[in-house]
This record gives C-alpha cells, sequence and structure tokens, in this order.
C-alpha cells in the first residue's frame, strides 16, 4: 500500500465510525501533562545529500491544556535532541581524512563523520470548537509553528536549514472509553496550507559581503519563503493515547506518535518520526 | 457488546500504525553497487553543476559512454577509473573525487609545485621559495607562523614597498588581527606586494572582508549564478559581488598581486576583484581555474565528490571570458605580466616573479618622478 493510500484509508475509516467524546460532562478545565519519550527521526534532504540520516533518542514533551465548555486550546513543547547518522553509508569502515599542506600549515580533517541534529522545539495551540457533525465528530484547526532541524553537513562553520515552516491545517480528535478510568484517543492532524523557507537549490548561495546578523536570517528567510498547499507539502501525523485515571488528579498516559512529511521544493525532503512515550498528567 | 469490539478495534489500528511505520517510507534513491555509485554520482552534477552549458559539455552522452563500461560486478579500481574518466569530462579546477584508498583525483590534473620540479605536492619545495622571500628580501619582517610580511626598498628610486604573504582564506587559520597590524604598517609604504602563491582559497566571508581592505570605492567586480533548478539551464538571478572600503583600509596604494599556477578558488576571486581596482596588476603564472563556489557531496560507497554550481559573469552581465574567449574554469586566469618560478633558480636564490614586481615598481616610480 502506497504512503498516500495508507493515509486516505485510515482518514476515511476514522471519519466514518461512530464515537462517544469521553469528555462530555467533564469539569476538570486545566491538565499538565510531562511525557518522556523515546524518539526515532529519519530523513533525507536532497539539497544536502540523497541518503537518508537517522537517528534515535530519548526526548521529552511538556503539554498543558485548557478546556472549556465550548473551547479547548492546548500548548505543548517538546524537545528533542537526536543526532542523525547516515546509517547505510558505509562511514565506519571508511573514514576518509582529507589532508592539505602548504608549508605554513597543515590541516587535516575527517570529512565523512557527519552527522545532522535535530532539535526541535514545537508550541502548538488546538482551537477546537464544539462544532459537530452527525458523525459525532469534532473538528478543528490549529496552527502550528515549527523551527525544525538547523544542520551542518560537510561544512563545520556553516550551519544550513534544512525547514522553518509555519503551517495551518485541521486536526481531529476521538476519545473512547474503553473500560473504566482507561480512555483511548486518537488525534490526526493534516497540513492544509504552509509557509516554509529551506535551504537553497545547491546549498549554497554565494558571497554577498554580508555580516551574519539578526537581519542577515530574516533576510535570508524573506529569500527563501514559499507558500505551498497540501498538495506539494504532505505532512500529516497521528497519535494514539491510552489514558489509565488513577485518582481525580493524575492520569497515567501512554501512547504513540508519528508524523510524516514530504514536499518537493526545491528538492525533495522526506522526513518520519515516531515516539513511543510514557508518562502522568495532572489536571485540575 | 460494542467496548468489546472498540477494544478489539482499536487493538488492531494501534498495531497496524505501530507496525507500518518503518525507515522504508524513506526510501533511498541509489544502492552501493557500482552502477549505484556511478547514476548517484552521474546525477548529483546533473543536478547542481552550473558551467554544463557555458562549457558546451554533453552530460547525457557522457553517461552513456561510461556508465557501459560498468556493471554490478565491477571492482573498486575500475569504478574509480570511470568516474574519474567521467569527472575529467568537466574540466573543472574544483571537481575532484576523493575515494578512500585512492589518490585523490583533481579533474584539472595538479601541475608540478615548479616547472621544473618532480612534485605536485611538496611542502619543503615550497618553504624553499617563502623562506627564500623572508631572508632574501624583506626587512623587518613579522610572522604570525602561517602569515608573514615585510618590507622591501626599491634600488633605483628612494621607495618602500610592503609585502604580505597570504597562504589561504581558511576560517580557522586566518588572522584579521595579523593582516590589519600589517595594513597599519603598509600606511607608510609606496606600493604593496600581495603574495597569493600556493594560496589554496578558503572560505568565502573571510574572503570578502579581506577583498574590502584593499577596495578603493564600492565597486562592483563580479556578477555570478548559481543551479536552482533540474535543467542545465535554470540559475538564480544575478548575485552581486561588491568591494566596499572596511577596516584598516589602504584602497589607494598601488598593489602587485602575485600568482601562480596553484593559486586558486578564493584566491582567484581576489585576482578578479583586483582586476578592476585602479593601479594594480597581476604577476606571475596563470591561476588554476577553479572558480565556482565548491558543494561536497557523498556516493554511497562513502566516496566524496565536490561538485560547482556557480557560473561567473563579468560586470556588464556576459559570461566571463579569457582574453581568447575561453570560460577560465579549469584554464585559469592570466596575468598581466607572464613570469614562472623555476625551482633551480630558487636554489641560486632568485625569486623571478617577486624580482618582475619590484622592477615594475622601479620602473613605474622612475617614471612617476621623471
Amino acid at each position: 500500500m502506497s504512503n498516500s493510500a495508507f493515509f486516505f484509508f485510515i482518514l476515511f475509516f476514522i471519519s466514518c465510525f461512530p464515537h462517544v467524546d469521553a469528555q462530555q460532562g467533564e469539569n476538570r478545565h486545566y491538565s499538565l501533562s510531562l511525557l518522556p519519550s523515546y524518539a526515532y527521526f529519519g530523513s533525507i534532504d536532497e539539497i544536502h545529500s540523497p541518503y537518508r540520516y537517522s537517528g534515535k533518542n530519548f526526548s521529552v514533551l511538556v503539554e498543558g491544556k485548557v478546556c472549556q465548555s465550548t473551547k479547548f486550546q492546548s500548548l505543548s513543547l517538546s524537545f528533542e535532541s537526536i543526532n542523525r547518522r547516515p546509517n547505510n553509508l558505509p562511514i565506519k569502515e571508511s573514514i576518509l581524512l582529507e589532508s592539505y599542506d602548504n608549508n605554513r600549515g597543515s590541516y587535516l580533517w575527517a570529512t565523512t563523520g557527519t552527522f545532522l541534529r535535530k532539535q526541535t522545539y514545537v508550541v502548538q495551540q488546538n482551537f477546537t470548537s464544539n462544532y459537530r457533525i452527525p458523525l459525532s465528530y469534532i473538528g478543528g484547526d490549529y496552527f502550528l509553528g515549527y523551527f525544525q532541524q538547523l544542520i551542518a553537513v560537510n561544512c563545520p562553520n556553516l550551519p544550513m536549514l534544512e525547514l522553518f515552516s509555519l503551517s495551518a491545517g485541521v486536526s481531529s480528535s476521538f476519545k473512547l472509553p474503553i473500560a473504566k478510568h482507561i480512555q483511548y484517543q486518537i488525534y490526526f492532524q493534516w497540513l492544509l496550507f504552509s509557509l516554509d523557507a529551506r535551504n537553497s537549490y545547491a546549498s549554497v548561495d554565494g558571497y554577498l559581503n554580508e555580516n551574519e546578523d539578526l537581519n542577515f536570517y530574516i533576510d535570508y528567510l524573506k529569500k527563501h519563503v514559499k507558500a505551498n498547499s497540501f498538495w506539494f507539502h504532505n505532512y500529516c501525523a497521528v497519535s494514539q493515547t491510552i489514558t489509565y485515571e488513577i485518582n481525580m488528579n493524575w492520569a497515567f498516559i501512554g501512547g504513540y506518535h508519528f508524523a510524516y512529511r514530504k514536499m518537493s521544493y526545491p528538492r525533495t525532503l522526506k522526513s518520519m518520526s515516531y515516539n513511543f512515550y510514557l508518562g502522568f498528567q495532572y489536571a485540575w | 457488546m460494542r467496548g468489546k469490539f472498540y477494544n478489539v478495534f482499536f487493538a488492531i489500528l494501534f498495531s497496524f500504525l505501530c507496525g507500518g511505520c518503518t525507515e522504508e517510507w524513506l526510501e533511498e534513491p541509489y544502492s552501493n553497487t557500482p552502477l549505484g555509485v556511478f547514476d548517484a554520482i552521474w546525477d548529483e552534477y546533473d543536478k547542481t553543476y552550473g558551467a554544463f552549458e557555458v562549457k558546451n559539455i554533453n552530460w547525457d552522452s557522457c553517461r552513456m559512454k561510461y556508465r557501459i563500461q560498468l556493471t554490478s560486478e565491477s571492482s573498486n579500481d575500475k569504478l574509480y577509473a570511470v568516474v574519474c574518466s567521467l569527472l575529467a569530462e568537466l574540466k573543472d579546477g574544483h571537481v575532484q573525487l576523493l575515494a578512500n584508498g585512492y589518490k585523490r583525483f583533481y579533474a584539472v590534473p595538479l601541475p608540478a609545485v615548479f616547472p621544473d620540479s618532480r612534485y605536485y605536492e611538496n611542502a619543503s619545495e615550497i618553504a624553499l621559495l617563502f623562506d627564500l622571500v623572508k631572508n632574501r628580501y624583506l626587512f623587518n619582517a613579522k610572522d604570525s607562523g602561517s602569515f608573514f610580511y615585510g618590507f622591501i626598498s626599491l634600488r633605483s628610486v628612494n621607495k618602500k614597498i610592503g609585502y604580505l604573504y597570504v597562504p589561504g582564506f581558511d576560517r580557522e587559520s586566518f588572522s584579521f588581527e595579523f593582516i590589519d597590524q600589517a595594513q597599519r604598517s603598509f600606511a607608510s609604504c609606496d606600493g604593496i606586494i600581495i603574495d597569493l602563491r600556493f594560496n589554496g582559497g578558503g572560505s568565502s566571508d573571510v574572503l570578502s572582508s579581506f577583498i574590502n581592505r584593499y577596495a578603493d570605492c564600492e565597486r562592483l567586480f563580479l556578477l555570478s549564478k548559481i543551479r536552482n533548478g533540474a535543467r542545465h539551464g535554470d540559475f538564480t538571478d544575478f548575485i552581486r559581488h561588491y568591494m566596499r572600503p572596511e577596516a584598516v583600509n589602504i584602497g589607494k596604494t598601488p598593489l602587485i598581486v602575485l600568482v601562480n599556477r596553484h593559486t586558486a578558488s578564493s584566491a582567484e576571486h581576489f585576482v578578479l576583484a583586483m582586476r578592476t581596482r585602479p593601479n594594480t596588476l597581476i604577476v606571475g603564472d596563470s591561476t588554476i581555474g577553479a572558480l565556482s563556489t565548491v558543494v561536497q557531496r557523498m556516493a554511497p560507497n562513502g566516496w566524496e565528490y565536490r561538485t560547482c554550481p556557480q557560473v561567473l559573469y563579468d560586470t556588464t552581465g556576459n559570461i566571463l571570458r579569457n582574453s581568447d574567449g575561453q570560460y577560465p574554469d579549469g584554464i585559469g586566469l592570466a596575468p598581466d605580466l607572464f613570469v614562472k618560478n623555476y625551482l633551480r633558480e630558487i636554489y641560486r636564490g632568485y625569486d623571478r616573479v617577486l624580482a618582475t614586481a619590484l622592477n615594475y615598481y622601479e620602473e613605474y616610480f622612475s617614471e612617476k618622478i621623471k
């Protein structure tokens, strides 16, 4: 099954399935979650390399939620630091040393010891209205800003941008009581529109005598920004969470989050991440 | 009943979602086989190399010509030989293949250190030249370990020339503090010599700041474009390269730049900038012709290669050409005064290139005095 067919299948299946909103009658308005997780992140950014760079590491998600009778908002901050390496390239077997020697100095460096570091800070706010359609579907929208993946490849002093993106899309959340004190939630998110800044096609711009101050980076972003619809920037994410309510305030949370992205401008970028998380929620 | 149905459904969905998300979703386009390596390298040049049209290279026919020499069973030696032959077609001083266990391949063969030298990279022969300059020609020489500067008194006229040796523009080793110290002491000099022989280039932003120290005014010295699409004719708009007076500036002092066949990359851009500056002369041999900015890539077997997405234009917007009409990539920039160093002369204590520059200054100032 192709990637897109897989997601359309999931979408269709979820949309057609009637369910009960577990939060009906909920009277707790605030919650704070702390969710340590184990994350995988892999990507191919052809601007830098056609090979997959991937890595795994522990990460943490802190999430605050405000629930009102008609609205639902959440603010989440996640931090991941993953060193990604081109696992399929024979790096370990062939550390390639480059040397340069004129009479005044010699330089020696390992060119194949490259890695990508991913550090993600996500601030996300959901506004979910009480709007319903006959299938007990809670529709919402999200505005998501993320600053993702400052990476350095083969260029020790020049961090190169993989993606800076502001996007808007739709999300759906379904909560179902499975047993007493146990609740299952599936959350789906799909990008509709985004403003994306990526590095230039060949990853270099030529020198322009500019000082690399804040304005330089703002101008850089302005120069490289492009509006994309979901047709050119596919992004979707699925979360599944099982919550066990220990008492009125505390809950135990475990789950799985998956995200996939593909965009083709200026060259193909594909990325995939998944997290297994386990933590606690305090609600009041 | 309904609750059980939910449980079963979500158990299936959960396991399906967790199990379905594997690295296969990020499929890599090339395999680590001889043909995969060849295709990866050919494709990346096809998508990023800038000067196909300027040099009139038919890259598709190069693929047909060389790919057929490989099979999935080809040895590493064969693959290395075929890839080197492919890259040699580009005739570009910056195109290189760095293959583990093999000699570093240059698409434009490296010249010998000196025309009568047996070696291509011999630090001791290069050291011989600059020790000669420091000990025989300069007085009050100051040495930073990498750079050095000093002064030369002309014989026939009472004029003092400042000399500065710049081995490269690497960000790590470049010291603007030392350069500015030299510039300040050159304030009393009547002429300057910047020695870029064996300068292999380096960082573009270091180069920009260095150029600005010799700018007489804000001056456009070069235009360039960079590949930004899959077709060979896809380029950015013009990027304008300016020099602007900055820091300890000696933009009004007469200047001679010394170059040779090992002057490359950013050092060649310095030459291009100084060509537009008044009272400036380029003396020595042709440079190597490595003019584009460089992008380094890796093949599936770990070999690295360098591709060049930039094409240079003169300030009127025409493709940069030598006096014979050729694009200088792989050929080099011609000096104003053509002269070469020979090892046998260096052994005898004579630096022909520096001596030519000094003779020029002697004549220049003698004529001025008359």
